[in-house]
């Protein structure tokens, strides 16, 4: 049994011609490293090559476990909706005036940790952050996830799934066309154009990395055939190059400007109603902020399982945690201002119908407060302290309770507005049903499971941008320090 | 009939010293290219003149998308008048989000297609090229209009210490 092992383990690594991925974390190891310092760039050159692209080429046991667990929970939703579907709304506890429950609260929290990614991205890209380079893919592919989630949610809101072309400008036997006065139609084009948008600057800059793949991908590789046809012949030319660098930054400055445009036009979803609670011009750049403090911590979240699930400490290093949990720390004190803003401004104004759905969350839902405003002053105090943010547990376990008090904070702007509006002979409660809390939970898994999907077939890692930091960077000692230098190339648009 | 040369080389420093002896046999710039895996800043072998106005590209598809989105959400209110409380047919707020997005749109796909236009992308011939590239080796290609010239851009790269000349064709 150990001896079939033993040899699969050796075809496999002859065939993607890299050593195990042991041998490639020794080399590491053998330099050393300073934890706090970025990728160390004496590392042999086809170190650096194997090392980013042995996600790609080394299976651990750990990854087959997590992907048949994820696959298994994705299953049960997509039952969960079969049995939807095939029954019903009733089948959920949306009843009137219950219109928007566990489904909307859901697809907000999407959007929301989408948003980051690439806004993370391309600040970093546009304002030549050098520390960038290795955190990039895994952030540009969270935005493309997450919107693939949250598209899914308005489909599984409707119920009836097949009849959602009517809200496509295509014509049909009932002459329907979408209304474009309705903010739930801004938001269908909003998110169609930032969907595409994260597509298109995701596989931009995945180009290169995927020629890299290619050309170090054994002949007889399964790989080998999509990898030629994705990298679309690319041979880095210094045209090519040339012509890539201009257009990464032309989307970088696009995506900027789509991003805030996508959650505005969500929180849109509600501001745009005349309903206490939801009407307040605060909502737009309150969603906007919302939603980067959740994505940074979904980047950061996702940054330490990478490191934990394929190994990639030497690439992805506690610097690149701390510079981002720096910048969710900044998040977080925006984010709580937001919220205190909003809260005083109505109890101060103590319009007797706001004030009520405040008094109502604080009555109803007090647990779930508590796990949101207290996960985000614990998340300010934590993250204060230079040991947490130097600490991938610790940053792992914080981030998670900020994104679950950030899902909290998306189900309490929904659900106590439609519970407690206008006629209090039409109050009610909403809790969700089980086939509803089974979807949601399936959204996470499918989220993880195409992330796990992606890390497997393409390059999570930006290989090309590292060795780009490599060409320009060198170090530089200053009295008993060695400290790294990045020459300033700007590229003429 | 042209060939191309593709010289392989461990130091940029050398790739970048050929380039005088290679004008100086006459080659013109446009005739020599880098292959690297990362790109190297602009001026490493020589300057050159950009010409791929993308900015062009990315603005006139911006307008495109910015009129798209003007007719079909001023042309849906207008086509079907829901008239709601004696509100106006044409409402100006949901035509500025359409056309903000839209506009975005145009740009974003002017500029990935005008990317692909000028990288001459997707090409999946077999042009001048070699897997050591990517293993952090540098590529120049010199394009020689006749036999005689290449083998003399070949006895030049010899001579800067190649550590392999190989022969292809290239579309530039």
């Amino acid at each position: 049994m150990e001896n079939t092992q033993d040899n699969k383990e050796r075809r496999n690594r002859s065939r993607a011609e890299i050593p195990s991925l042991e041998e490639l974390r020794g080399i590491a190891a053998r330099k050393s490293l300073e934890p706090s310092n970025d990728v160390d760039l004496s590392m042999p050159e086809a170190w650096l090559n194997q090392y980013s692209l042995s996600p790609m080429f080394f299976t651990t046991k750990a990854y087959f476990i997590f992907t048949i667990a994820l696959s298994s929970v994705v299953a049960w939703a997509v039952a969960c909706w079969g049995y939807q579907i095939y029954n019903g709304m009733g089948v959920t506890n949306l009843r009137p005036p219950i219109f928007w429950g566990m489904y909307i609260a859901t697809f907000v929290f999407w959007v929301g940790v989408s948003h980051s990614g690439t806004i993370v991205s391309s600040l970093l890209r546009l304002t030549k952050a050098n520390w960038r380079r290795p955190v990039l893919r895994g952030a540009e592919a969270m935005t493309a996830f997450s919107l693939m989630v949250a598209g899914m949610f308005p489909l599984i809101h409707v119920g009836r799934v097949w009849r959602i072309y009517y809200m496509f400008p295509l014509p049909n036997q009932r002459f329907l066309w979408p209304n474009y006065r309705s903010p739930l139609a801004w938001d269908m084009m909003a998110i169609s154009v930032y969907l595409t948008a994260s597509m298109i600057f995701l596989y931009t800059g995945l180009l290169p990395d995927i020629a890299l793949a290619r050309d170090l991908c054994p002949r007889n590789n399964w790989r080998k055939k999509y990898l030629t046809i994705l990298s679309l012949g690319w041979r880095g030319t210094h045209r090519q190059w040339h012509v890539y660098e201009k257009a990464s930054t032309f989307l970088a400055v696009f995506v900027l400007l789509i991003a805030p445009s996508v959650h505005t036009i969500v929180s849109w979803d509600f501001a745009m109603s005349i309903t206490p609670g939801w009407h307040t011009t605060i909502f737009g750049p309150y969603f906007v902020v919302g939603a980067i403090y959740s994505g940074v911590g979904g980047v950061i979240t996702l940054m330490v399982i990478l490191r934990w699930v394929f190994g990639l400490d030497q690439i992805i290093r506690i610097m690149h945690l701390y510079n981002l949990a720096k910048l969710e720390l900044v998040m977080a004190i925006l984010w709580a201002y937001f919220y205190f803003v909003e809260f005083i401004t109505s109890w101060y104004a103590h319009n007797p119908v706001e004030w009520r759905i405040w008094v109502y969350q604080w009555e109803r839902f007090p647990h779930l407060l508590l796990i949101m405003l207290g996960g985000t002053i614990f998340a300010i105090i934590a993250l204060s302290f230079h040991k947490v943010r130097t600490s991938p547990g610790w940053l792992f376990c914080i981030t998670i309770l900020i994104n679950v008090g950030m899902y909290i904070e998306r189900y309490l702007i929904v659900v106590p507005v439609l519970t407690h509006r206008d006629n209090a002979y039409t109050w009610t409660d909403y809790v969700p049903s089980f086939v509803e809390a089974s979807i949601a939970a399936g959204a996470i898994a499918y989220f993880l499971l195409l992330y796990a999907i992606f890390a497997k077939i393409l390059p999570i890692v930006t290989v090309a941008d590292i060795r780009e930091g490599k060409i320009i960077s060198g170090d530089v000692r200053i009295g008993n320090r060695v400290l790294r230098v990045h020459a300033d190339v700007e590229e003429p648009l | 009939m042209s060939t191309t040369v593709l010289g392989l080389f461990t130091q940029i420093e050398n790739t970048a010293e050929m380039v005088r002896p290679l004008e100086e046999m006459s080659v013109l710039h446009k005739d020599i290219s880098l292959i690297s895996v990362a790109p190297y800043p602009e001026g490493t072998l020589f300057h050159d003149e950009d010409h791929s106005p993308m900015w062009a590209v990315a603005l006139v598809c911006g307008i495109v998308g910015f009129f798209a989105a003007v007719v079909l959400a001023g042309w849906t209110q207008w086509h079907i008048n829901i008239n709601v409380g004696g509100k106006p047919t044409w409402s100006v707020p949901p035509m500025v989000v359409i056309c903000y997005e839209f506009t975005l749109a145009g740009a974003v796909l002017g500029t990935f297609f005008s990317m692909l236009w000028w990288a001459r992308l997707p090409d999946w011939n077999e042009l001048a090229y070699d897997r050591e590239i990517s293993k952090s080796k540098i590529g120049l290609l010199v394009r020689c209009e006749n036999e005689e010239k290449a083998a003399k851009v070949e006895e030049l790269m010899k001579q800067f210490k190649a550590s392999s000349i190989k022969r292809g064709r290239d579309d530039f």
